[in-house]
C-alpha cells in the first residue's frame, strides 16, 4: 500500500470512528435528556396548559362549557369573611412575613453566631438543623403533642403560675395559626443555616482580619461587610419566599386541615381537588402566577440593582 | 457541538419525549388480568378478612375463577384515581365515600351494573327467587341508582351496596353504672332526657383513676377529626322534618321539585343545630375539653376507659375497637326523640301531649318507651298517630349511601365481577359477611340471619335496631347535582357546625353559625345553580 493509499485508508476509517463516536455520545445525551424533557413535558407543560384552560372550563349538566365565571366566583367569595379563601389569603401574608419579615433575619443572625463559633456553636448547629432531618409528620406529631391541652407546655406554665393552665394551643381560633407560624419558624431555620454558613464560609478571612483591626464592632461587621458580599445568596432565598407567597401552604394538612381559622391558599387548592373539582382552583392558581410575575420581576430587579454583587 | 447541530438535537430529543408522551397518553393503560377478579376493598372499622372469606366461598363453586384481594386503607384514593382516570388494575372497589356520579358523567369511568339488579342472588347452582332490585332494602337501592340530571343515564345502577349499619348514640354501662349507680339510670329517649342525664353526670363530679391519672369523667366524648356528631343531629332533623322532607328539603335542597335556598334553613335544622348546641358548647360541660383536640381513636380509648358515658359513631366500633388494650360494656341505642318533636307533633295532629313542657316531654317519653317495648298502640293515640311517632323513632342514620362497591368501565372482568356479586347478595354471601364482620348487609328481611358465635350487648344492640319493623334509614348527603356538581358545602371557615359551637374561643350558637351559614350560601347561590339544571 502506497503512502498515499495508506492516509486515504486511515483518513476514511478514522472519519468512520469519529462518526461512530458522535453517533453514541449524542445517544448518551439523548438518554440523559428523555426523561427530564419527557417530565418537563408531562409535569410543567401539559399540567400547566390543561390548569390554565380548566380555569376557563365549567362542567354543568350541559357538559363543559367555556366561561369566566370560576373568575366572578373568586372575586365575589375573597369578599366574604365566612368564606375560606379569604382568611387563606390572610393566612398566606401571615405565613410570608413569618418566613421573610421575621425568618430570614433570625436565621442569618443565628448563621452569623454559629459562623463566629460562639460558646457552644457545635450543639447550637445540631439543635437548630434537626427539624429538618426529622420527618415533618413526626415533627408535628411532637409539636402537637408537646402544644396539647394536657401536654407538657400547660403543664410546665401550671407549675410557674401556680394554677390549672390549659390553653388550647391546637384547636383556638385565635392561637393555633401564631402555633403553627412558630412551628414554621422553628422548623424553617435548618435550610437557610446551611445556606447561610456556607456563604459566609466562603468570604476571606483577610477582608474580616482588615475590619477588625479597623475597629468594626460586630453588628457592622454583620450589616456592612458579611451580607452584602453573601447577598446572592441571600437575595435567591428572599425571592424563593416572595414566589412562594400566594401558594404557600404550610403544613396546615397534618395540623387542623384548615379549621380554627388556619386555611391557606396550597392548602384551600388542594381541598379542593381533593373533592374532585378542578376548575374553581385552577382559576385561583392561574390569578394568583398573575399577579405574582410581576411581583417576583420588580422584586429581582431591586435586588440587583441595590447591592453590586461582589467577585472574591 | 456546533449551534446548527445542537438545535436538530435538541428538535430531535423534544420530538422523540413527546412520541414518547404520547404513548404514554394513548398506550400503556393500566388494566386488570382477564380471568383474574381483583376486588380492592377499603380497609377500616369492617377489617380485613371477610372477602377472603367470600372469595374462598365462591371459589368452592367457580373452581376456575382466580380472585384476587387487595385490603387496604389506602382504597379509597386508588378508587378515586380510577373514577378519574379510567385506569385501573381493579375490577370491583369496594370503599365508603368516592365521588361516584362525577365518574359517571364526567368521567365516564364507572361501569352501568343495571344487570346486576334484575339478576338473582346466586351461590352455585342455587339460586334466589328474588331479583337482588328485590331484595335489597328500597331506600338503600334508591342511592344505588343514578340521581343525576343527566338523561343519559338516568334510571341505571352505578354502585351495588356494602356493609352499612346505624349510626348512633353508644352507652359506656360501666361508666354509667359508676357515675350515677347501678339501676338508677334508663337509656335516654328524648334528646332532652339525655340532656338530663347530662347535668346528672355533670353533678356527679365522678372521677377515674387510669394509670395513676385521675381524670374527671364527662357525659360525652368525641374528635374534631370525625364528622360523628351528624349521625345524632342530622337524625334529629330528620325527626323534626319528616323523612320525605328531610330527603327532599335538607338533601336535595329542593321545594316542590325545585331547587330553592330556603329549602336549606328549614325549621328542623334550626332544631336540630338547637339541640347539638346544647351538648357540645362548653359552659354546659357535657363534654371534656380534650375532645377537639383528640385524635378520633384516642377518643374511642378513653371511652372505653371510662372517661366519658357517651359516644356517637357507628356500628363498626366494637370490631374497631377489638385491638385496643381497653374494653367496656357498650350499648347502642337508638338516637333520642328530639324533645321539641312534641310540639310538632301537637300541631301536625292537632291534639295535645300534656298541659306544659314537663307533661308534654313525660308523654313522649312514655311513647317512644311503650314503641321500643314493641306495642303497636298507646292509650289516647290514633293508629295514625301512634304510627306517625313509630316512623319517626325509626329514623336511624346511615352511611348506606356512600358506603358501596364499583365496577370501573375498563374492567376486564365485568361478567365475573357480576357474578361474584350475585353470590355476595346470596343468603350464604350475606351470612359470611355478617359472621365475618358482624354487619349486615342492607337487605329485606335481615332478621333472618344470625351472626355465628355469642353477641355482644353492643352487637345486640345493633342488631335489635337493624331488625325492627320501623327502621327507616337516613343519609348525611344526597347523589344530587346540587352536591357533587355544585359542591354545595356550607361549613362556614371549613369548620363543621360542631367544631364551631364546641370551640373555647370564638365559639357560636346554632342561631349564629346558621345565620352565617346563610350569608354564605346566599353569595354562592347564583354559582351553585350554573351547575345544575333548575329542577
Amino acid at each position: 500500500m502506497s503512502p498515499k493509499t495508506n492516509f486515504a485508508y486511515y483518513s476514511k476509517y478514522s472519519r468512520k470512528i469519529r462518526r461512530n463516536v458522535k453517533i453514541k455520545r449524542d445517544l448518551f445525551i439523548l438518554a440523559l435528556m428523555i426523561i427530564p424533557v419527557l417530565n418537563y413535558l408531562v409535569f410543567f407543560v401539559y399540567v400547566n396548559a390543561r390548569s390554565i384552560a380548566m380555569a376557563f372550563q365549567m362542567t354543568t349538566s350541559q357538559g363543559t362549557i367555556w366561561t369566566f365565571d370560576n373568575f366572578t366566583r373568586f372575586f365575589r367569595e375573597v369578599q366574604i369573611p365566612e368564606l375560606d379563601i379569604s382568611v387563606a389569603i390572610k393566612n398566606n401574608f401571615l405565613l410570608f412575613i413569618e418566613g421573610t419579615v421575621i425568618g430570614t433575619p433570625l436565621c442569618l443572625l443565628l448563621s452569623y453566631f454559629l459562623y463566629k463559633k460562639i460558646k457552644g456553636y457545635r450543639i447550637f448547629r445540631v439543635i437548630f438543623f434537626l427539624p429538618s432531618i426529622i420527618s415533618g409528620v413526626v415533627l408535628v406529631g411532637l409539636y402537637k403533642n408537646i402544644f396539647a391541652t394536657n401536654g407538657p407546655v400547660n403543664e410546665i406554665l401550671s407549675i410557674i403560675f401556680q394554677r390549672q393552665i390549659s390553653i388550647e394551643w391546637m384547636v383556638d381560633d385565635n392561637i393555633t395559626m401564631y402555633c403553627i407560624l412558630f412551628f414554621c419558624l422553628w422548623s424553617g431555620f435548618g435550610g437557610g443555616m446551611i445556606l447561610y454558613t456556607g456563604a459566609m464560609n466562603r468570604i476571606p478571612k483577610d477582608v474580616l482580619e482588615y475590619a477588625k483591626l479597623d475597629g468594626c464592632s460586630s453588628f457592622r461587621e454583620l450589616v456592612q461587610i458579611i451580607i452584602p458580599m453573601i447577598w446572592p445568596t441571600l437575595s435567591t432565598q428572599l425571592l424563593f419566599s416572595i414566589s412562594g407567597i400566594f401558594v404557600a401552604s404550610g403544613p396546615i394538612l397534618l395540623f387542623t386541615k384548615g379549621q380554627f381559622k388556619t386555611m391557606t391558599l396550597g392548602y384551600f387548592i388542594l381541598e379542593q381537588v381533593e373533592g374532585g373539582s378542578y376548575e374553581y382552583p385552577s382559576a385561583i392558581g392561574l390569578f394568583f402566577t398573575l399577579v405574582s410575575i410581576p411581583i417576583v420581576l420588580i422584586t429581582r430587579k431591586i435586588f440587583n440593582s441595590t447591592i453590586e454583587d461582589i467577585q472574591y | 457541538m456546533k449551534p446548527r447541530h445542537g438545535v436538530k438535537f435538541f428538535a430531535f430529543t423534544f420530538l422523540t419525549a413527546l412520541t414518547a408522551l404520547s404513548s404514554c397518553t394513548f398506550g400503556g393503560e393500566i388494566q386488570g388480568k382477564k380471568g383474574t377478579l381483583k376486588i380492592s376493598i377499603f380497609e377500616g372499622g369492617n377489617g380485613s378478612t371477610a372477602f377472603h372469606k367470600l372469595a374462598e366461598a365462591y371459589k368452592k363453586y367457580n373452581p376456575e375463577a382466580n380472585i384476587e384481594i387487595n385490603y387496604s386503607p389506602l382504597v379509597r384514593n386508588e378508587c378515586q384515581t380510577a373514577v378519574e382516570t379510567g385506569q385501573s388494575d381493579s375490577d370491583i372497589f369496594f370503599v365508603d365515600g368516592c365521588t361516584a356520579m362525577k365518574g359517571v358523567e364526567t368521567y365516564h369511568s364507572i361501569a352501568d351494573i343495571s344487570e346486576l339488579y334484575s339478576s338473582t342472588p346466586k351461590a352455585g347452582t342455587k339460586e334466589e327467587n328474588m331479583t337482588i332490585a328485590e331484595k335489597i332494602q328500597p331506600e338503600i337501592l334508591e342511592q344505588m341508582r343514578y340521581t343525576g340530571d343527566m338523561k343519559d343515564y338516568q334510571g341505571k345502577y352505578y354502585l351495588a351496596p356494602w356493609v352499612s349499619g346505624p349510626c348512633s348514640l353508644i352507652m359506656n354501662v360501666d361508666a354509667l353504672n359508676s357515675t350515677l349507680g347501678e339501676g338508677k339510670w334508663s337509656t335516654p329517649r328524648t334528646s332532652q332526657e339525655l340532656l338530663d342525664m347530662c347535668d346528672r353526670i355533670v353533678a356527679s363530679e365522678s372521677k377515674i383513676k387510669i394509670s395513676g391519672a385521675t381524670y374527671k369523667v364527662y357525659p360525652f366524648i368525641y374528635s374534631s377529626a370525625v364528622e360523628y356528631w351528624r349521625y345524632l343531629y342530622f337524625t334529629w332533623i330528620a325527626q323534626y322534618m319528616g323523612i320525605e322532607s328531610y330527603n327532599e328539603e335538607f338533601l336535595r335542597v329542593k321545594i316542590n321539585g325545585k331547587y330553592d335556598m330556603e329549602a336549606y334553613f328549614s325549621e328542623g335544622k334550626y332544631k336540630g343545630y338547637e339541640e347539638i348546641e346544647k351538648i357540645i358548647k362548653r359552659t354546659n360541660e357535657y363534654c371534656d375539653p380534650v375532645s377537639l383536640g383528640n385524635k378520633f381513636m384516642a377518643s374511642q380509648k378513653y371511652f372505653l376507659q371510662g372517661r366519658a358515658c357517651f359516644y356517637v359513631t357507628g356500628d363498626w366500633f366494637e370490631r374497631e375497637m377489638e385491638g385496643s388494650s381497653y374494653s367496656a360494656n357498650m350499648k347502642m341505642v337508638r338516637t333520642p326523640i328530639i324533645s321539641c318533636f312534641a310540639d310538632k307533633f301537637e300541631k301536625t295532629f292537632h291534639v295535645s301531649l300534656g298541659a306544659d313542657a314537663a307533661a308534654k316531654e313525660e308523654t313522649l317519653r312514655n311513647i317512644v318507651t311503650a314503641i321500643d317495648n314493641g306495642e303497636t298502640t298507646y292509650s289516647g293515640l290514633s293508629e295514625e298517630q301512634f304510627n306517625y311517632i313509630r316512623d319517626t323513632r325509626g329514623l336511624t342514620y346511615t352511611l348506606g349511601n356512600t358506603s358501596y362497591g364499583i365496577v370501573p368501565e375498563c374492567s376486564v372482568n365485568k361478567d365475573m365481577a357480576i357474578d361474584f356479586l350475585r353470590f355476595f347478595y346470596s343468603d350464604e354471601g350475606i351470612q359470611i359477611n355478617l359472621d365475618d364482620t358482624k354487619a349486615l348487609l342492607p337487605v329485606v328481611g335481615a332478621s333472618s340471619f344470625q351472626p355465628a358465635g355469642e353477641l355482644s350487648d353492643f352487637r345486640k344492640g345493633v342488631l335489635d335496631i337493624y331488625r325492627a319493623p320501623y327502621t327507616k334509614f337516613i343519609f348525611g348527603s344526597a347523589q344530587d347535582p346540587i352536591r357533587y356538581r355544585g359542591g354545595l358545602d356550607c361549613n362556614v371557615n371549613n369548620e363543621t357546625p360542631e367544631a364551631a359551637m364546641g370551640k373555647k374561643s370564638g365559639a357560636v350558637t346554632a342561631d349564629e353559625y346558621l345565620e352565617k351559614e346563610r350569608v354564605l350560601l346566599s353569595n354562592r347561590w347564583a354559582d351553585i345553580m350554573k351547575y345544575v339544571s333548575e329542577n
